[in-house]
């Protein structure tokens, strides 16, 4: 048993002296006590606690790491390659004929249907004249700085399995995520936070819902802990309840601590009665620091402009991309923004089935200029060169219709795109390439485990090292399988 | 050069270093030795038994001696000849072997050229040359019983220290002197009762309880309490939840729709009865596996199967996508995957899985092995099934089912006669009226029943009902229903129209009392309407009603699932005036997909034409069966009232009961041929096979001789007979090592469900086999097994760390003292209730839900924040929590909870600040402190002191010290008793037990 939130160094905590009996409710020594105390003070002030500045992070596990934090976006629904990074000019000759002889028709519904051209015009950007669509112009000024992956490939062809193939490796139902592993891995940076937080999209949950940041068969405190940012508490459990006054939680909490301290010296050797109490010690503190780190009181009004806060088309996205924001520049070792949620009508992810620039404008909408503004913002505050920037999706869609004579696409996951930024890739790279339709890869194919490989390597990680026991096998995020994309390291 | 052709292999050092080194024969057996872990680590794992390159193997010194494909590869005797040497000596990269890694270094050449020239010394008998190694693995071999070892005379006076008190102690102790440790002191009466009744139960005991044992001078107190314990039906209850972590119980299905499986709570509760009955655990065993046909008249045994449908499972993959495709095929074998991994890795304590995609790279099971597993579950599709406690309700059932059959084939002979006598144009009104009608003006449809999934016998039977609130008596004189047209899955007219219904009024919007019938759709399932409005005269009319309901009673089907869809709903009033229209809707439940599907659109006037001569067509039939002999008019209307008789009987028989299990029906019974797939794809099948089990147990028949012809039932039955048979060593030591996990903390074997070389190794390998052999002679009772590990000094031993034996053994596995243990999420969660005194005792049944559902139309999402932790109805028990796999329930996951989508052999035990939030401000924890405020202030009056004395004593089972009750009672004058019972309950001596 351990808190595998304590760095080793705190693990073994000497019991605090002893506070005489007599004064315990009125003295504020011992560790447990104080915080509570300027928890109280942080309450009836409202004044906001600074979150403790990490140091020292990232040193990475088994090299030096090139990223000491990672923010996954990841798209739900699957988004068209064809409609966003991967320029086919070949397509719109062939608009309206058939794919014989290029592929067979893989969707998950199977209809018949012919190649379509891209719904959205395309342009070059950047110095880098890399090919962006017109669907996303903010992504499209970003784009020297995105090193793209045109060449992914997904085990299924069904959302949840492959959702869950993104997140964990696996497509099977609760393998711990990547999330998770990092987490194992490499530990937490600010105490007062968790080390892997989930924003899940506003309005709903991802296909496979919590499972997506599961911590599997890795301890509890692994898992991801989801943020809710559309008013109320963030998380479960973080808000004293009502009607228990602060001058009652503080004396919980010093008796607590108390009996507590008592009861780990009558039984030494035990370190898991010191954890305990530490653990206590950083529930209080994260009763300060979480609301302190999801609050926007203290943003100039330039950041919020630039993230569209007050703008109501994107559906509460910005303001999760604005708090992934905070929560990594005050220690988050890895937070994951989930654009779109599960199934519905109408849709609220990307499955353009019916009609792609319908679906897809929608969604853009969303997505766009909020990830755009956090790439921007990290990199005026410097923190690109040490944060990983990861978008991705499940797949790509088909080039052909869903359906003679329609509008929308089809599940694919032959070939789709996603792109990295920032710690230790290129910018303004292109990596892999897929045939004239976009149907099929053929240079560099890059599967989700080498992904993988390539994320934790950037944070130091060899993903062959990184093992956990489970039933019989020493289980890893790449399973038996992830090779480094050397190509777009920088 | 065609031997050992260069094919690449992977690296085999991985391989190499975990085989056994044979040890030394003799003094020079160094070199031998070191040429063999040369061939061991950098050969065989392209030339052993998971791969044969070129046709040979070089695990053996027979098979060394043999060659491959193309002749021998050494000579005995020789240290200079032979492809062997040739091999591994050659300059070129093309040829050389290994093909991957570093060459092998001239000293390394050497000692296999001297140990070839000294004729290949090999341990082990020349008989078993060819014999896989990997087989000499402690978990392959056959259960011994081992003597006890003589007791350890330095420790039976030691001071606190008991003497030896059953064999558990003798062999515990043995390797405890053996190592230089020593055991440590019996932990007191109060430390024991409460250890007890957390190990047994998984409740704490009640101050009385600690009191009378205490103070008990029987000589058998302890043994007595023991029987006690166990004879509560708590104990089920207690050790059910460890069973259902293992097989990985849920209520949902998990993946993406993870929809609820309202009918599986009935296994669950079977093992919480068969844990109380202390069934002997080859029934156990085999009922979860095969009690349909080995007990088909138990409803115990039915109910037991529920262990292979308790995993997740992929709606969309099964339902959505049919077995044709690809990703079909791929949902279907990841399905018995989950049954294979679910049987084996439970009972046998075998890891499989690795197996799907190539042979076990550390154990001997073979690919193989693994697809004879899944041929044993090839017919096999999850669903429902239905079943009677009462074996004559079943076959009255069954009997039923065999007369519906017959009549039906008479009815179906008496329509062709009817068909032959009206002539083809009947054929053709028929089609005709089904025909689509016109379709719809405008797009909104209609309402739209929920989908009920096709998940067993029952599924069709569902009942969907839409009501409308006329907001006043009205005297319906005419009802009128207007089916949908919609073209999805093809079906276009009559779309969802229900195959048979009923149409009520009555003045209770609930139609609980004062239900009129208006009309019905007959005891027959009705034929597709098409858009042919169904009009219903109402006969007698009496008195009114405000309230309308349309109820269907059989559903229309889908491809794979069953909806009710109706575009319009009339109620024509004695002025034949439709005054239904704009009135208030609402239903059981409804999709709710404007603007196609909503309630609304029932009554909106909107609805599909039909065919313009419908009423023609209808005159015309009319004269066309007027045309039929009246033997076969009459003769359909004796089925047809026959048919009717068989509906009223089954009505009146005792309803069957729904379970949620696995069924052959789908497949009428015929197991899918299942082939060897190369790595796993479902699109590369290799040979077939049959169905089997493990050839690692050489005691046992591997293969299942079955007739071709054979039931499925009967793979089933086979795998149950060669898991519990007394030969099987794998199940018994299982049995006993989960056991021995939930007494100690940590099972003998650490890795309880992997007993293969990458689990651990036993730390006490003697006491197992003894142990199984016990329980396996002595009727596999595990109250005998609780009675004998309980009954020990070594389990009874105190949980502290006062010993110079930590110095050794810092981790306890030798069990020098007991283990301390954090309390799991279900007993932290059921010890509050039990503290607050607000424990509701109600065993079994559904589970309770401390959730609410959003979005149940599509996804389901499981919401626990919106759940009242104030609702009573929520206070019972862990074990009979409604499981959702899809979000699992944050309070307890952040106890460690099992995760329902992962066979969990062994909880976490972790300790986070997630973890304090939630105990320190969870609804549920601030709710039960006010309640054992209560408790307290009702057990013990107004006096602060007692009211203190008497909160630890129900909390911890003792009185406070002086300094604790001075610290109690300032918080209470200060913050008042709530403040008190909050604390107590977040303390560590709440959350851990000794």
């Amino acid at each position: 048993m351990s808190n595998e939130f304590l760095p080793a160094a705190a693990q073994p905590v000497a019991p605090a002296p002893l506070v005489p009996r007599r004064h315990f409710l009125s003295s504020s020594s011992g560790s447990l006590a104080s915080i509570a105390l300027s928890w109280l003070l942080a309450r009836e002030s409202s004044a906001t606690t600074p979150g403790r500045v990490p140091a020292g992070a990232g040193s990475g596990l088994h090299f030096p790491a090139k990223a000491k934090r990672v923010v996954q976006i990841f798209c739900s629904g699957g988004v068209s390659h064809l409609e966003t990074f991967d320029h086919k000019p070949e397509l719109e000759r062939l608009d309206g004929k058939s794919l014989e002889g290029m592929g067979e028709n893989l969707g998950f519904f199977g209809q018949p249907g012919m190649l379509m051209k891209s719904v959205y015009p395309f342009a070059k950007h950047g110095e880098s004249g890399s090919w962006v669509s017109s669907l996303l112009p903010h992504l499209a000024s970003c784009a020297d700085d995105l090193c793209f992956i045109h060449s992914m490939v997904a085990k299924s062809n069904n959302h949840t399995p492959a959702t869950f193939q993104m997140n964990s490796g696996f497509t099977l139902n609760g393998f711990p995520c990547m999330g998770a592993w990092l987490s194992y891995g490499l530990g937490t940076v600010n105490e007062d936070l968790p080390a892997f937080v989930v924003l899940p999209d506003p309005r709903g949950q991802p296909a496979g819902g919590s499972i997506n940041w599961t911590s599997g068969f890795l301890p509890a405190n692994h898992q991801g802990v989801a943020f809710r940012t559309d008013g109320v508490d963030p998380i479960a459990d973080l808000r004293t309840p009502a009607g228990l006054s602060p001058a009652d939680r503080v004396a919980d909490l010093r008796l607590l601590e108390t009996m507590n301290s008592d009861f780990a010296r009558l039984h030494p050797g035990d370190t898991d009665f010191a954890a305990r109490l530490r653990s206590y010690e950083l529930a209080a503190r994260m009763q300060v620091s979480i609301p302190e780190a999801t609050s926007f009181d203290d943003e100039p009004a330039a950041v919020r402009e630039l993230y569209g806060i007050d703008d109501p088309t994107n559906k509460g996205f910005s303001r999760n991309c604005l708090m992934a924001r905070r929560l990594l520049e005050r220690g988050v070792r890895f937070v994951q923004l989930f654009n779109g949620g599960s199934f519905g009508s109408p849709r609220i992810n990307w499955d353009g089935h019916e009609n792609m620039q319908e679906n897809h404008d929608t969604q853009a909408a969303t997505m766009d200029r909020p990830v755009a503004a956090l790439i921007k913002d990290l990199k005026d505050r410097g923190m690109l060169d040490d944060t990983l920037v990861v978008w991705s999706t499940e797949f790509g869609r088909s080039p052909v219709t869903q359906g003679i004579g329609a509008t929308g696409r089809d599940h694919h996951p032959k070939a789709f795109t996603c792109f990295l930024a920032g710690a230790g890739v290129k910018g303004g790279h292109h990596h892999g390439a897929t045939d004239d339709v976009g149907y099929g890869v053929v240079e560099d194919e890059v599967t989700i485990p080498d992904f993988h490989a390539t994320i934790l390597h950037l944070l130091g990680i060899d993903h062959e090292k990184l093992t956990y026991y489970h039933n019989g096998v020493n289980r890893r995020l790449t399973d038996v399988h992830g090779r480094l994309i050397r190509g777009i390291l920088s | 050069m065609v031997l050992l052709l260069s094919v690449r292999c992977r690296l085999a050092i991985v391989v190499g270093l975990l085989l056994p080194l044979q040890p030394s024969m003799a003094a020079d057996g160094d070199r031998h030795d070191r040429a063999r872990a040369l061939l061991a680590a950098r050969c065989v794992e392209c030339h052993g038994a998971d791969a044969q390159e070129g046709g040979l193997r070089l695990d053996s010194r027979g098979s060394v001696l043999r060659g491959g494909e193309y002749g021998p590869v050494a000579i005995a005797g020789s240290g200079t000849e032979g492809e062997l040497l040739d091999r591994i000596r050659s300059a070129d990269a093309d040829e050389r072997m290994p093909p991957t890694g570093a060459p092998l270094t001239a000293d390394e050449i050497a000692s296999i050229s001297a140990w070839l020239a000294d004729g290949l010394p090999w341990l082990g008998a020349e008989g078993d040359a060819d014999r896989d190694p990997r087989l000499d693995h402690w978990a392959w071999q056959p259960i011994r019983r081992p003597d006890p070892p003589a007791a350890v005379e330095a420790f039976q006076a030691l001071p606190g220290v008991e003497p030896d008190r059953n064999p558990i102690d003798a062999f515990v102790r043995a390797t405890l002197a053996k190592e230089g440790m020593r055991p440590t002191a019996v932990a007191d009466r109060r430390t024991l009762i409460r250890r007890l009744s957390f190990d047994l139960l998984g409740l704490p005991p009640t101050p009385e309880q600690i009191d009378a044992f205490v103070a008990d001078v029987d000589p058998a107190a302890y043994e007595n309490l023991v029987e006690q314990m166990l004879a509560s039906p708590r104990y089920g209850e207690r050790w059910a939840r460890h069973w259902l972590d293992v097989v990985h119980y849920g209520d949902t299905h998990g993946y993406d729709k993870d929809k609820q499986r309202p009918n599986a709570w009935p296994y669950r509760d079977w093992v919480i009865g068969a844990l109380n009955a202390d069934l002997p655990w080859a029934q156990f065993v085999a009922y979860q596996v095969a009690g349909d046909v080995l007990r088909p008249d138990d409803s115990g045994a039915i109910e037991a199967t529920g262990m292979l449908a308790a995993g997740p499972w992929d709606f969309i993959g099964h339902v959505e996508v049919p077995e044709t495709k690809t990703d079909g095929k791929i949902a279907r074998h990841l399905d018995r995957d989950d049954m294979v991994a679910n049987t084996i890795g439970t009972f046998a304590s075998v890891t499989i899985q690795c197996a799907q995609c190539h042979a076990h790279k550390f154990d001997p099971v073979s690919q193989e092995d693994y697809y004879s597993l899944q041929a044993v579950f090839a017919a096999l599709d999850r669903s429902e099934r239905t079943y009677s406690p009462d074996p004559a309700v079943m076959q009255a059932h069954a009997a039923l089912d065999v007369r519906r059959t017959v009549l039906d084939g008479l009815r179906k002979a008496l329509e062709a006669r009817r068909a032959d006598a009206a002539g083809a144009r009947l054929a053709e009104i028929d089609k005709a009226l089904a025909a689509p009608g016109g379709g719809n003006a405008t797009p909104a449809f209609g309402w739209h029943s929920e989908i009920v999934a096709a998940s067993g016998p029952t599924a069709a039977d569902t009942e969907k009902w839409v009501q409308v609130d006329l907001g006043r008596e009205v005297a319906i004189t005419r009802v009128v229903l207007h089916p949908c047209h919609d073209d999805f899955n093809a079906i276009g007219a009559g779309f969802g129209f229900p195959r048979r219904f009923r149409i009520e009024g009555s003045s209770d919007p609930t139609f609980a009392t004062n239900v009129v019938r208006l009309a019905d759709s007959g005891a027959d399932n009705l034929p597709n309407p098409g858009t042919v409005p169904q009009v219903f005269t109402v006969d007698t009319v009496s008195g009114g009603s405000r309230y309308v309901r349309v109820t269907a009673t059989r559903l229309a089907q889908r491809q794979n699932d069953f909806i009710a869809a109706i575009a319009e709903l009339d109620l024509l009033d004695a002025d034949g005036t439709n005054v239904a229209r704009g009135a208030t809707v609402t239903s059981i439940d409804s999709i709710e997909a404007p603007p196609r599907w909503q309630r609304a659109n029932l009554v909106d006037g909107e609805f599909p034409s039909p065919s313009g001569d419908a009423i023609a067509l209808r005159r015309e039939r009319d004269e066309l069966l007027a045309k039929v002999p009246l033997e076969v008019t009459d003769g359909l209307r004796a089925v047809d009232e026959d048919l009717a008789g068989v509906t009223r009987q089954r009505e009146a028989l005792p309803a069957l009961r729904p379970l949620y299990t696995v069924t052959a029906t789908q497949r009428g019974g015929i197991p899918r041929p299942i082939h060897v797939l190369a790595r796993g794809n479902v699109s590369a099948p290799g040979r077939e096979v049959g169905p089997g089990a493990l050839s690692a147990l050489t005691m046992l028949a591997p293969r299942f001789e079955l007739p071709p012809d054979a039931p499925e039932g009967a793979r089933r039955k086979a795998l149950a007979e060669w898991l519990v048979s007394p030969d099987n060593p794998l199940t018994w030591r299982s049995a006993v090592n989960r056991a021995w996990l939930h007494h100690f903390g940590r099972g003998i074997v650490d890795t309880p469900s992997d007993f293969g070389r990458m689990g651990s190794p036993p730390s006490h390998a003697a006491l197992l086999d003894w142990l199984a052999g016990k329980f396996r002679d002595q009727g596999g009772s595990l109250k005998n097994l609780h009675r004998l590990i309980v009954g020990s000094a070594t389990w009874r031993q105190r949980a502290d760390d006062d010993s110079s034996s930590s110095a050794i053994d810092s981790s306890n596995a030798r069990l020098w003292r007991q283990n301390r243990r954090r309390l799991e999420a279900e007993a932290i969660r059921d010890a509050v209730l039990a503290t607050a005194g607000t424990l509701d005792p109600t065993a079994g049944g559904p589970g309770w839900q401390d959730f609410r559902i959003e979005h149940p139309e599509h996804s389901p999402h499981y919401r626990y924040d919106l759940a009242d932790p104030a609702d009573r109805s929520t206070w019972r028990r862990s074990i009979y929590r409604f499981i959702v796999r899809s979000q699992t329930q944050p309070f307890m996951t952040s106890l460690d909870c099992a995760d329902p989508s992962m066979r969990v052999e062994k909880r976490n035990e972790s300790l986070s600040a997630i973890q304090a939030l939630a105990l320190l401000n969870n609804g549920f924890m601030t709710t039960q402190a006010v309640e054992f405020a209560a408790r307290v202030a009702r057990e013990a009056g107004d006096d602060p002191d007692a009211q203190v004395d008497r909160a630890l004593r129900i909390a911890f089972g003792r009185a406070p010290t002086d300094e604790e009750r001075g610290v109690l009672v300032e918080l209470l004058r200060s913050h008042g008793l709530p403040a008190v019972c909050r604390t107590l309950v977040n303390l560590n001596e709440f959350t851990f037990v000794d």
